[in-house]
Order: structure tokens, then sequence, then C-alpha cells
């Protein structure tokens, strides 16, 4: 018979190992179908670092004793663990995170599986295990293991980065009004969602600007209008293009236009906010026969969309206009340091950094256009966001080098 | 754009009949011509779609198709280079000729647009790299499927070899996955401000990137049979599938911005 201390010190392989992992996360899960609402939030800092900072060097400490701990090193752990991370992560996968979520996995709070507590233990226990595998490899030389200690360095430093800073982010959109008052009032990211404080500064919209990718002409098959046909072009006065068989010419184009309520021709509708442009063609088939001349017009805010039907239930169309890149001007009122008149400049990929605060491109009234007269702004806070930066440097470093290194070296790791 | 499917058609039939001349035990040197004029002609239709859409031609469903049958003659070269699998060449090729017949088939929408939020410079290496990492995956899958079947009744010893290519081609594999994870990870943070949201796309992506890890990991540990690691490598790609195509069919896409199904409201696309 197998003696306790035996047991617990001797290498674990996979049945212990899945069994442990499988305990706390099946435990994990029976607590929360029994408590549905229950969400895994730490309390936040300094609390947070403590929490997920202390287990990790207790398990990077202890992982070189022969002792119990040194067993959470072992790849059957760390591949349990992710097993059961994936196993959890997996209804998000193939169901929506929200109401429209099974009855079944809502009713036993696995709705939002990222908030749940059995995530929570998954990933608790592949941390340790990270911890460990380091604790106990620290005692090898590191040169020959620079790929090692990058990707599992990394991947520690990101995922216990994420979990102490959990919960200390502040995310909220901004809506301001061409030349407005100054506003810091932030509004839920998404409707129904935690309000979150005000901003320390106030933003002040003082110019928008949209560029708008020229309107496409698109050709939808079987009567299918989000599928569109292949080779959409560019519309211009004069342009002709082979499309789906078709020859097609454009004899007018309107830049802005307006659609009469009659439903006659669309009419020049210049600097009007919203107003998208028009297009006569003439399709003309592979015998060069005309087969429809008519007007194009994609739907706005000034009149709805008209099209032109082919044969086999195929439609000509203006597909809608896609912007290219907009821009907010703002001014900043109230944080120190910062110049009350300068417009900063905010386009999307290219957030404005205003102390703590990061201010994103978001929305524009669609309907006006590029004359949008308001703008939505994302506005977030995410303090020590930096440590899960460097941990996914890390690891980008780690996997160039084990992709690159010589074949010996990798060989060694 | 009249070239762009007949190119395909003729880069296909290329690519079928480089793979067929690569069969036997002494690839033929008509193969290795056909081979070439296969890779030119599918670089030539990738640089002609770039000129004529006037932007990186990896956005849609069917130009990621494209790039990926790409990234496969590319490998084809890498492997006859660095690789003594000659054996792999052909299903490579044939499955290269069948991305480029899907193209061709159904060429999808070449729109010259591009949303706002993929004018980022990490657009071209992110998915460049991961459609790299897809690559290497399938023909860590078609190496593990071939060893599979040609260890079945061999010795240990055999079926050990047999084993190392799909493992190394896996471990490369994971290698770009992880670095196209972390290219995302930093745009996300540009475009959104946020480094991982768990849209579905990025679930999947951490299912297939979590998948590899085990099987690698396995892999290299060396406890279980060689043909247990290259089913292993086969079930992993399985993932790859669902993170590109599978889930544009399922429920959790319709809250995905990533996913090629739906046309998206562009502004939303751009911000959310």
């Amino acid at each position: 018979m197998t003696s306790t201390r035996t047991t617990w010190t001797r290498p674990w392989g996979y049945p212990a190992a899945v069994s442990l992992v499988l305990a706390g996360v099946a435990g994990a899960l029976l607590v929360q179908a029994f408590h549905p609402s229950l969400r895994a939030v730490l309390p936040g800092e300094p609390w947070n670092w403590l929490l997920v900072g202390i287990p990790l060097v207790l398990a990077f400490g202890l992982a070189r004793l022969p002792s119990t701990a040194k067993t959470l090193a072992e790849l059957p752990v760390g591949v349990a663990a992710l097993g059961a991370l994936m196993v959890v992560a997996a209804p998000a996968a193939i169901w929506p995170q929200d109401a429209r979520a099974p009855e079944w996995l809502r009713r036993i709070g696995m709705g939002q599986p990222f908030d749940s507590l059995p995530f929570a233990v998954a990933c608790a226990l592949l941390l340790a295990h990270l911890a460990a595998a380091l604790g106990v490899t620290r005692a090898r030389p590191w040169r020959a293991r620079v790929a090692f200690f990058l990707l599992h360095g990394g991947m520690l430093v990101a995922l216990a980065g994420a979990l102490a800073s959990a919960g200390l982010a502040q995310r909220g959109r901004l809506a301001l009004r061409l030349r407005g008052a100054p506003s810091a009032q932030l509004r839920p990211e998404v409707p129904g969602g935690q309000a979150p404080q005000a901003l320390p500064f106030a933003l002040r919209l003082m110019d928008f600007e949209a560029d708008f990718h020229p309107p496409t002409l698109a050709l939808a098959k079987g009567g299918r209008m989000d599928s569109f046909g292949q080779n959409g072009v560019f519309l211009a006065e004069g342009a002709t293009q082979e499309l789906g068989g078709y020859a097609i010419c454009v004899v007018a184009f309107i830049g802005r236009a307006a659609v009469p309520a009659d439903g006659a021709d669309p009419v020049s509708f210049p600097n009007q906010p919203g107003a998208g442009p028009a297009a006569r063609v003439q399709v003309r088939d592979a015998q060069g026969k005309l087969v429809v001349e008519g007007w194009l017009h994609a739907r706005d805010a000034w009149g709805p969309a008209m099209f032109l039907e082919l044969a086999g239930g195929d439609a000509l169309l203006m597909a809608p206009r896609r912007p290219r890149q907009f821009m907010s001007r703002v001014q900043v009122h109230g944080l120190p340091g910062a110049d009350p008149q300068t417009a900063h400049e905010v386009r999307v990929n290219e957030p404005l950094r205003l102390g703590e605060w990061k201010v994103y491109q978001h929305e524009f009234d669609e309907a006006m256009g590029d004359l949008s007269q308001g703008v939505s702004l994302l506005c977030v806070r995410e303090p020590r966001q930096g440590v899960v930066v460097a941990g996914l440097w890390m690891m980008g470093a780690g996997a160039l080098y084990l992709l690159l290194a010589r074949r010996g070296e990798r060989g060694r790791q | 754009m009249t070239w762009y499917v007949p190119a395909l058609w003729t880069a296909c039939v290329l690519c079928l009949l480089s793979a067929g001349l690569s069969l036997g035990r002494r690839p033929f040197r008509l193969g290795w011509v056909a081979g070439a004029m296969c890779a030119l002609a599918v670089l030539g239709i990738e640089g002609g779609l770039w000129v004529h859409l006037a932007r990186p031609p990896l956005r849609s469903l069917a130009e990621t198709r494209l790039a990926y049958a790409a990234w496969l003659v590319a490998m084809g070269w890498v492997l006859a280079w660095r690789v003594s699998a000659p054996w792999l060449r052909a299903p490579m090729l044939a499955l290269a000729a069948l991305f480029l017949a899907l193209n061709a088939a159904d060429p999808g929408t070449l729109d010259r647009t591009l949303p706002p939020s993929l004018l980022s410079p990490w657009f071209v290496p992110h998915v460049v790299t991961y459609l790299g990492a897809y690559a290497l995956l399938s023909l860590a899958a078609l190496a593990a499927a071939g060893g599979w079947w040609r260890a079945r009744g061999a010795d240990a010893a055999v079926a050990k070899a047999e084993a190392q290519l799909p493992l190394r081609l896996a471990g490369a594999g994971l290698c770009l996955l992880t670095l196209g994870l972390v290219m995302g990870a930093l745009w996300a943070r540009d475009a959104w401000g946020r480094l991982w949201a768990w849209d579905p796309k990025e679930t999947w992506a951490f299912l297939s990137w979590a998948a590899y890890l085990v099987v690698v990991h396995e892999g290299w540990r060396n406890r279980l049979s060689p043909r247990a690691v290259m089913a292993a490598v086969v079930v992993a790609f399985l993932f790859i599938l669902g993170c590109w195509f599978a889930l544009n069919h399922l429920p959790a896409a319709q809250r995905s911005i990533h996913t090629y199904a739906v046309e998206k409201v562009p502004a939303a696309d751009a911000g959310r």
C-alpha cells in the first residue's frame, strides 16, 4: 500500500493532475450553479496584487522543495489547467455571452463564463503551475532556456497582470456636440452597463472630419442584398465597368443628392448634411443591347435606396458609403498642464493620451455623414495595463526566438 | 477586373500539375517548373489584386483564402529546401489548388474600401502571421495524417520518426500563432482600448492556441505514443478550422466584430 507521503511527493502523471484540476473546477462550477449571479471579482488595489502575488511567490519558492508544491510544476497539471480553461471558455465560442445565451447556461451562471468562478479557479491553477514551473527551472542555466523563460515568464506576467488589474479599468462613452459645452460625463460603454465615474477633465468638440471612400457599384445576386457580387467599383461620371456579365456606364453623377418623396429623379443637394451620392447608369448585356437605365442611390437621411432589377433576381445597387477615416479635434479643459486652447486630434487607431486616460475615436452621427454634428468618444483608464503588455512582449520575443533559433539550441529547449 | 478569375484557374491548374508531377520517388523536373510557375502566378495574383484594390488584399474571407494558398505554395519551396519530406509537396499543392478553386468559384466581394479600424500598422503583419500559422498548421495536420497512416503496424522507432515532422511543423506554427496573438492584442489596444475582449473570434483563437500548446508540450514530453501525438495534431487543426470558418456559422458570430459573415455598419466597425 502506498504511503501518503509517497503519493504526495512522487511524480503525479495525468490521473492525479486531472483529478486535482477537475476537483477544483467542478467544485467552483457547483458553487456557481447554486449561486448563478456570483461573479468572480477581486476587491481592487492593493489587495488584488497581494491576492495574486503572494500565492505566486509561494509557488515559485516552494517549487524546488521536494514537497507537494513541486508537483504543481509538472506538465500534466499545466495541461489539465489549460484544458479546464478551454472547457470553461468553450460556451463563449459557440453562443453569445448575453441574454441570447442558452437558458441552461445562464441557469448555472455560465452565461458569461469569463466572470465565473470556474474560470477564476482554472486561471489560478494555471498561474500556480507557471510560477512553480519557472521556480523549478531557475536552477538550470538560463542561457540555454531563453525561450522557456520568455514564453512562460511572459504568460505568467500577462496573466497575473490581467488578473491583478481586473476590475480597476474604467471605460465609458463620452458624447460630444460640435462646439457644444465641454463635457466630462461618461455613459456606460454598453447599454445597461455599470455607469463609470466622470472624467477628471472635460472635453469640447471643436471640429469633426470624415473622409469617405468613393461610392461603389455592387451586384446583389439572387435577391440577397447583403451579399454583394464581385468587382465593386468606384463610381464617377463617365465611368464604364464590366460587372457580372453586364457593361455598366455612368451617364450622370451627383455628389450630394436628395431623392424626392414622389419618386422623381434625385436632385442635387450641395452641402446638405448627410446627403450621399446618386448615379444614373446604363446597363447593357454582352451583345451591347440596353437592358435597363436608371438611378442608383444608397439609403440615407435624404432618400431611400434606389436600385435596378436585372434578370434572374439580380439587382444593381449602390453600396452604402463607408468611411475611410474619421477624426475629431477636441480641446481639453481642467487637466493640469494642458492648454485649453490647443485642439488635439483623435483618430481611429490613434488614441489621445491624457494623463492616465486614453481617448478613442468611437462613433459619429452616421445619418449626417461627413457633416456629423456629434461624436461618441471612448474614454479608458486602465492602470497597470503596462504589466500585461510587458508580458505580451516577452511572449512575442520568446516565440520569435524559438522560431528563429538554430536547431541545436531549439533541441536543448 | 476580367483577369482575376482566369488567373485563379490558371494558378489552380499549375498547382495541380505541380502536385501530380511531384508524386513518385523521383519528382519529375517538369514538376519543379510547374511549381515555380504556380508560385509566380499566385504571387502575381496577390500583387495584382493589391494594386487593383489599392489596399492589402487581406480583408475578406476570399482574400484570406487566397493569401493562405499563397502561403501554402511558398511553404512548398521551404519544405523542398529545408525538410526532407518530398511526399508532402503533392497534398500541400493540392490543398492550395483547392483554395484557389474555391476563390475562382466564389471570388467574393472585391471591394476597394477598407474600414478605418483596419488602417493600422498591425493589420498586415497580424493577418499575414496568422495565415502563415494556418498554412504551417495545416501542413502539420497533413503530415500527421500521412504519418499516422504509415506508422500503423510499424515498430516504435519508425513511428517516432514519422511524428517528428508534424511536431516540428506544429511547433513552428504555434510560434507564429503566438506572434499573431500578441500582435492582435497590441492592435486591439490601439483600436478599442483593450488588449483582449473575449470576442468569439478571440475565444476561438485562444482555444486553438491552447490546443496546440497542449499538443506540442505533450509531443516534446515524449510520453504519448507517436501515433497518439499525430492524431492530436490532426484534432488540434479542427480548432483552426473552427476559428477560421465554423465560427461564421455559429450563434456567437452575431456579436463578433471579427467575422466575415455579416456586412458591418462602418462606424460601428471602426469603434467597437
